[in-house]
């Protein structure tokens, strides 16, 4: 028993070794840059369901064999994958959005929003998302409108889901 | 007579040569990076900045742009082309206006289209404080550089529209 703990913590360097070492090595690197890709929240825009300064992952592959529905908490870049923007898809392509008073209204309806914890003032005239675009807004509602970064963004800036 | 041990000390001189060649070895890619670390370095603000400091910095920032230089906002539908006063004068303003500011490039990609000629796409990322306020923007930001008397100077700056209301 203590010679197996012994030849774990301190395996003995032979090729083996280097071949389990680069096997280990390569896989962490694939599963955390194109799998699973680790991230820091910063910023206040999607409390109270993610906290600023909290842990989480991307899941990349997250739309590979879907496509993006309306709650999705998703990941865009702006020039690429090391500062990215997380927001929630309240509207797809071809659908209206609208605020009145701080209420969120999807081609004329109103949306029930059990993550938006804050009431809000804000109010934006209808607009029909674009095609190939999809609609994000942050779940921080409480922000005054033109301090909180919303709006269609295109589809291939999607990067991914949230983990959790 | 020619030993393992001789062989592999030239071996580490050659590689050692390369990585010292490739580090120091000017180049323009490099040049526009020592520009964009100047733009880093000479943007951020700490509070204690006394206002000389502060216009020595903007009137070194304006040089790092071609006089005049075309600025662009996507989101709304704004260019317009600036000289260097007008760039420097803008620059005090926004700079004055934060006690502490932060500026960051991130994900710099660089291409050259043509020669003397550099196309940059990077993420700016802004934080700072103004007054009790924090302050904190993002943008991707594409602009055109050319080589002009050896200095690779900003040509034109356009601010992407990544999120459109």
């Amino acid at each position: 028993m203590a010679n197996s703990v012994r030849h774990f913590f301190l395996p003995t360097l032979n090729l083996w070794f280097g071949i389990r070492l680069l096997l280990v090595t390569g896989a962490a690197i694939f599963v955390f840059t194109q799998m699973l890709v680790p991230l820091r929240i910063e910023g206040r825009s999607m409390e109270p369901t993610y906290h600023d300064g909290s842990l989480n992952f991307c899941w990349r592959w997250r739309y590979l064999f879907s496509e993006p529905e309306h709650g999705d908490v998703v990941m865009i870049r702006f020039a690429g994958r090391r500062v990215m923007l997380l927001k929630r898809i309240v509207a797809l392509a071809g659908e209206t959005v609208a605020f009145r008073e701080g209420l969120l209204f999807v081609n004329g309806r109103k949306v029930d929003e059990p993550y938006v914890k804050t009431s809000s003032d804000w109010q934006l005239d209808t607009r029909t998302v674009e095609p190939g675009k999809v609609y994000v807004v942050g779940d921080n509602r409480h922000v005054a409108m033109n301090r909180h970064l919303f709006g269609q963004v295109e589809r291939q800036r999607i990067v991914g889901g949230i983990l959790w | 007579m020619v030993t393992g041990k001789s062989v592999i000390l030239a071996l580490a001189v050659v590689i050692g040569a390369t990585i010292v060649a490739f580090l120091y070895w000017p180049h323009d890619k490099r040049a526009i990076g020592k520009q964009l670390t100047l733009l880093e370095v000479k943007g951020s603000k700490e509070p204690t900045e006394q206002p000389v400091e502060t216009l020595l910095k903007s009137k070194q920032i304006a040089g790092l742009f071609r006089d005049p230089c075309r600025f662009t906002v996507a989101a709304s539908d704004f260019s317009g082309e600036y000289d260097r006063k007008q760039i420097m004068d803008r620059i005090t303003m926004i700079r004055s206006s934060w006690s502490r500011m932060r500026v960051r490039f991130y994900d710099i990609s660089i291409d050259f289209p043509e020669e003397k000629t550099a196309g940059l796409i990077m993420t700016v990322r802004l934080n700072g404080m103004n007054g009790n306020d924090a302050l904190a923007d993002t943008q991707e930001v594409s602009a055109t550089l050319r080589k002009i008397e050896g200095d690779w100077l900003f040509t034109s700056v356009r601010i992407e529209e990544v999120l459109q209301r």
